[in-house]
């Protein structure tokens, strides 16, 4: 695919990307990366678009997971200093702010219970918009939503001991 | 979106020209008629105008352009005389060369390896990389010159962790030794698997977004670790390292 085409794409779908990838991640840096390799994944897929109606909702899907993924593995990995001293290994992040808190907690549920949770209060979408992006049905949206409120007090204590 | 069928999903698939002819003209009738519906078109045109300017289109971030294949005449013969040839006068130069790389246990201009702070606290070096969660790996780099360098890694999924540089997007600059530890070390946490670490070496400044982007165009054509593994670019020396992280017995 050459540059034009390329730039063509940005243009109409690298804010909608970026918009997702932001409302998760909720940092300017890790959004703008993370935008790079779900937009670097729609140029490898546009081949596969039968028609272009579907390649918003692709978009919503792909970024979403992405994103949940790398909340998932944030603290994965830790860079302290060197071998003669350990880092504080208290959890650095402990003045998480609640959405922050929230998108973590999150990124423990399957991904019914994102999507249901996600698409309710993030993007703010009725449950008949969310079940065309979906195909769960507004009792089963219920059901994630209510199945997340209830995991908050368990996983927040899990994330405090870690 | 209330009241009627037409959500936000649509919307921006019509500020994206994705719609059906007809849908989108029943659109475009529809907009003048409802002002939820314009107001949020319009703030899809302001969140896109604002996103253009504070991240501009970067051609080279993206190298999708296929390489052109330049097709040789077939003086092949000729070519292979020249070849021996040049072997004859080249090969003592490279075996020396080679020689002293080797004291250094280089390979190339630029060499790596792993030393682990074990669960004991003991420092060792493994001969194969299998590692457990919470223990401390350091990598050690060797090179002849000022080199610019990154280290990256991929799991199984294909999710890409920078470790160097830890800010910004340009390659860290090294300077010249034997087995000289990086500034940091790195704790592993408890995910069970496979993960690629890829050291980058190279003698001009690069971009840890178009490494991480080349990385994830291999990964998503191949869904495998093994074709990361085998990457390679000119001007780079690439130094793979895929490490397996096993789960601990009690």
């Amino acid at each position: 695919m050459n540059d034009t085409k390329i730039n063509a794409l940005y243009e109409k779908y690298g804010y909608l990307i970026y918009g997702r990838c932001i409302r998760i991640l909720g940092s300017e840096d890790d959004a703008r990366d993370a935008m790079q390799e779900v937009f670097i994944k729609l140029i490898n897929n546009m081949d596969k678009f039968k028609h272009k109606e579907r390649i918003i909702p692709w978009i919503y899907t792909v970024s979403k997971n992405h994103c949940f993924n790398l909340l998932r593995q944030k603290k994965r990995n830790i860079i302290i200093d060197s071998f003669d001293k350990f880092a504080d290994e208290e959890n650095s992040e402990k003045g998480f702010s609640n959405r922050n808190l929230i998108m973590k907690i999150l990124s423990f549920h399957n991904s019914k219970v994102q999507e249901a949770v996600y698409y309710t209060y993030i993007e703010e979408l009725n449950q008949e918009e969310i079940r065309q992006l979906t195909g769960q049905s507004p009792a089963t949206i219920r059901r994630n939503l209510k199945k997340f409120k209830q995991s908050v007090p368990h996983i927040r204590k899990k994330l405090a001991c870690e | 979106m209330k009241d009627h069928d037409i959500d936000k999903i649509t919307l921006a698939a019509y500020l994206a020209g994705d719609l059906e002819a007809e849908e989108a003209k029943r659109l475009k009738e529809h907009l003048p008629t409802c002002t939820e519906c314009e107001s949020y078109l319009m703030s899809l045109k302001r969140e896109q105008k604002a996103f253009l300017e504070k991240f501009p289109f970067v051609s080279s971030t993206y190298e999708t352009a296929p390489k052109k294949i330049i097709q040789f005449p077939v003086y092949y013969r000729y070519l292979a005389l020249a070849a021996l040839f040049l072997l004859m006068v080249t090969g003592p130069l490279i075996y020396f060369n080679t020689y002293r790389q080797s004291e250094y246990h280089l390979k190339g201009k630029t060499g790596t390896r792993i030393l682990v702070k074990n669960l004991a606290g003991t420092i060792e070096e493994r001969d194969v990389h299998q590692y457990y969660p919470q223990e401390q790996i350091q990598f050690l780099y060797s090179c002849s010159e000022r080199t610019y360098f990154m280290l990256l890694s991929i799991d199984e999924k294909g999710n890409i962790t920078t470790y160097f540089p830890q800010q910004g997007d340009s390659s860290s600059v090294l300077s010249p030794g034997v087995d000289l530890p990086l500034n940091n070390s790195i704790m592993l946490d408890d995910y069970i698997g496979e993960e690629l670490f890829m050291a980058f070496f190279a003698d001009h400044q690069f971009s840890a977004m178009s490494m991480r982007n080349w990385m994830t165009r291999v990964f998503t054509k191949s869904k495998s670790l093994s074709a990361v593994q085998r990457m390679t670019r000119k001007g780079v020396e690439i130094h793979p390292f895929l490490i397996t992280k096993l789960e601990l017995k009690q």
